[in-house]
């Protein structure tokens, strides 16, 4: 049984709570519920007798407790079993060996690989918060037209980000 | 590209253009120090309590078995001891098994309730409470409520949050997984039922925030004050006896005994208004107790709801006592909920014409003020009429549920009016003291009771943050991808635009927000009003999938928007 003195729990938090955070967002949690439900994953485990076996076992032992908390935040349950393992197994290929930093890298190469416009749509959508009304104002194409585009966009990226980890 | 890889790829581009999750570090370790799990732990049972009677009979309590207390010890934790709450427990009816898991020091340790019987309890991760025979069973637990079961209910105790101030609790949940069986946790406000395979969240007393802890030690000074003030009442009397005796000694001219007061009609305690259906709930009910606590809750409960509304601090005093009456009448509600009584929730059953006019009756009666014939004969009338109708209103299948309670409060209202109109100015006064039924909630003879449970307050300065705020929650409650948020958003904000009067400012207690906040009469009403016209534009919308417009056909929550 693992005992968690005040500053080995500070390190706890501060190591998994981005993680814990992006996961509970993943899901599909508001930023202010993700808040609510790091603080409360954190709280069970620091409370809770836990054999600790290294930090991916702790991650993982986060990420199950964030994502009961999460359905238990709803009457009825937003997710099937199935979809929470495809869930589950897309995070993991995201986490995979060292949390997501490298993936992430390769996300960036990608996005400035992108042409102009598509770079420009992720821009406004991603950085700048636009609208779709705005960024297809300043595109020139309907909101749903947007739409399309940003998912293509995402699309393009994801095999993107295939390529470069494969290689 | 499946949904969760189109889902990564957006949230990494969020975390790439400056999506950062905030440093919870200080605000988890504060929590983690404030709260009981990190500092309340109790020393396991000793050995040699394990023998000792723990049940106290509660025949000289009454009704006062209810009243219960919870405290917490404040031993230094040793360092892996269990978390343990003490609790006191009160089986209101039928028989429960509580049980205290094993720890280091002492063996699985379990008591049984039988009904009138109440006992402590040291609630832990693993302890259960299980309904035993074939009735299921009422436990008072508070000031968590009371937790009604089927029969053979298990109960565990999954996990308990407690936050301590000056050494008391101050606020405090307990979650249950029901193993087997259904149970039902209600308080005056609030009512949740879970089956097998889900958690129960019992909460103390809504409201209590962060007053609890002063509550329960003031009231605890109140109570022992109380014992003291009747033993020295009960000596007084006792000597003016033995004066009174000596004075009689002397012979004197017997003068004719004063008359009694007229006897009532009704013998005490019995209802006033009957009906056949429900003649053994009725008689089960001490209406002399529900009628003085009535009476004297009615102008604290409006006094308090209006200081509130002044901004003004309530007195602690009164808020105790509110408290405790409160207790007297939220006694009732386990029965009127097992009768099969119609209502809209627990607070719609305690409203039906039957239960409301028997109260006002022995209010009235309690007050000095009762019933002519006349009156008795009208209001039996009414109740008839009304009773009837609720029950129309119940049966009536409504495309939402919320329509269901927009009926019946409007209905209730008109009870209440004509009720009303029947009494005479003096008798008016006693059901409507001076404040009552300004806000939802300060009168026991309005719908505010029933609008107070489910209305949410959502502060916005127009519509647009209205939609912003009512759109995210139902994004949580139905589960909306990005595309119907917004579709909703649209609608909500195109509606709640031309409905609502975004010039009617909300008072500083409407303006808290969610379910703490106090709310004018009325202004639930008229946002029902407004959001049944969004929810139905958003049935027709096409927006939805069916789950998500089953779900929002059972939505129970009214978004009241609060001009600021």
């Amino acid at each position: 049984m693992q005992v968690h003195p005040e500053r080995d729990a500070a390190e706890v938090v501060r190591s998994h709570q981005a993680d814990v955070w992006r996961y509970l967002r993943f899901l599909g949690a508001t930023a202010e519920l993700a808040d609510d439900l790091t603080q409360e994953t954190f709280l069970q485990f620091l409370r809770a007798p836990y054999e600790d076996r290294g930090a991916d076992a702790r991650a993982a032992w986060l990420r199950t407790v964030a994502r009961n908390l999460y359905l238990r935040s709803f009457r009825q349950p937003p997710l099937r079993a199935v979809e929470l393992d495809e869930a589950d197994a897309a995070w993991a290929g995201f986490v995979r060996r060292d949390g997501g930093r490298d993936w992430l890298e390769a996300l960036r190469e990608c996005v400035a690989e992108l042409d102009g416009r598509a770079q420009r749509a992720v821009q406004l959508h991603y950085q700048q918060r636009a609208s779709r009304q705005q960024i297809g104002a300043e595109l020139g194409i309907g909101a749903d037209g947007v739409k399309s585009l940003l998912r293509r966009v995402r699309e393009a990226l994801r095999r993107c980000v295939g390529r470069r980890l494969a290689s | 590209m499946s949904d969760w890889q189109d889902r990564l790829v957006d949230a990494g581009l969020h975390q790439l253009h400056g999506e950062q999750p905030p440093d919870q570090t200080a605000v988890i370790l504060h929590r983690l120090q404030t709260e009981l799990g990190a500092v309340t732990v109790m020393p396991p049972r000793p050995r040699r309590r394990a023998g000792l009677p723990l049940l106290l009979l509660s025949s000289a309590l009454g009704a006062a078995a209810a009243l219960l207390l919870v405290w917490l010890l404040m031993s230094p934790p040793p360092a892996a001891a269990p978390t343990v709450a003490r609790l006191e427990l009160a089986a209101l009816a039928g028989s429960i098994e509580c049980t205290e898991p094993a720890t280091a020091l002492a063996p699985e340790h379990s008591l049984v309730l039988r009904p009138g019987e109440h006992a402590e309890w040291r609630a832990q991760v693993g302890g259960a409470l299980h309904s035993r025979g074939d009735a299921g069973a009422e436990l008072a637990v508070r000031p968590f409520g009371v937790l009604t079961t089927t029969p053979h209910t298990t109960l565990e105790v999954r996990s308990m949050e407690f936050t301590l101030r000056n050494g008391a609790m101050a606020t405090g949940a307990l979650t249950f997984a029901v193993v087997a069986g259904v149970a039902t946790w209600h308080t005056l406000s609030r009512s949740e039922t879970v089956a097998a395979g889900q958690d129960l969240r019992i909460e103390a007393s809504a409201g209590g925030g962060d007053h609890a802890a002063e509550l329960a030690l003031a009231n605890d000074k109140l109570v022992q004050q109380n014992r003291e003030l009747q033993t020295q009442l009960e000596a007084l009397q006792t000597q003016l006896s033995r004066k009174v005796a000596a004075s009689v000694a002397e012979p004197k001219v017997e003068e004719p005994p004063s008359p009694p007061p007229v006897a009532a009609e009704t013998p005490t305690g019995e209802p006033v208004f009957a009906d056949p259906g429900f003649q053994e709930l009725l008689a089960s009910i001490d209406w002399n107790s529900i009628g003085s606590a009535s009476a004297e809750m009615g102008p604290k409960l409006a006094a308090l709801m209006q200081a509130l509304a002044e901004g003004k601090q309530p007195s602690m005093e009164e808020a105790i006592e509110i408290q405790k009456l409160n207790g007297k009448l939220l006694e009732m509600v386990p029965k009127l909920l097992k009768s099969g009584l119609p209502g809209f929730g627990p607070n719609g059953v305690f409203s039906h014409p039957l239960v409301a006019s028997n109260s006002l009756a022995s209010m009235l009666d309690a007050s000095g003020q009762p019933l002519s014939a006349d009156q008795k004969a009208t209001l039996q009338n009414l109740v008839r009429a009304f009773s009837g109708e609720n029950q129309t209103t119940h049966d009536t299948p409504h495309e939402f549920a919320l329509e269901e309670l927009a009926a019946e409060a409007a209905m209730k209202d008109r009870f209440y009016q004509e009720m009303a109109n029947n009494l005479t100015p003096e008798q008016r006064r006693l059901m409507y003291p001076d404040g009552a039924g300004k806000v939802d909630g300060s009168s026991l003879f309005s719908s505010g009771l029933i609008w107070s449970v489910y209305d949410r307050s959502v502060p916005a300065a127009n519509a647009g943050e209205f939609a912003r705020t009512a759109s995210q929650r139902l994004e949580q409650r139905l589960g909306l991808d990005e595309r119907q948020a917004a579709g909703v958003r649209a609608v909500i904000e195109r509606v709640a635009g031309r409905g609502v009067d975004w010039q009617d400012k909300g008072l500083p207690i409407e303006l808290r927000g969610g379910p703490q906040s106090f709310l004018r009469s009325g202004r639930g009403a008229a946002a029902l009003a407004v959001q049944l016209q969004w929810m139905r534009e958003l049935q027709g919308s096409g927006l939805l999938t069916p789950q998500q417009l089953e779900q929002l056909r059972g939505l129970d929550n009214i978004f009241v928007p609060v001009p600021r």
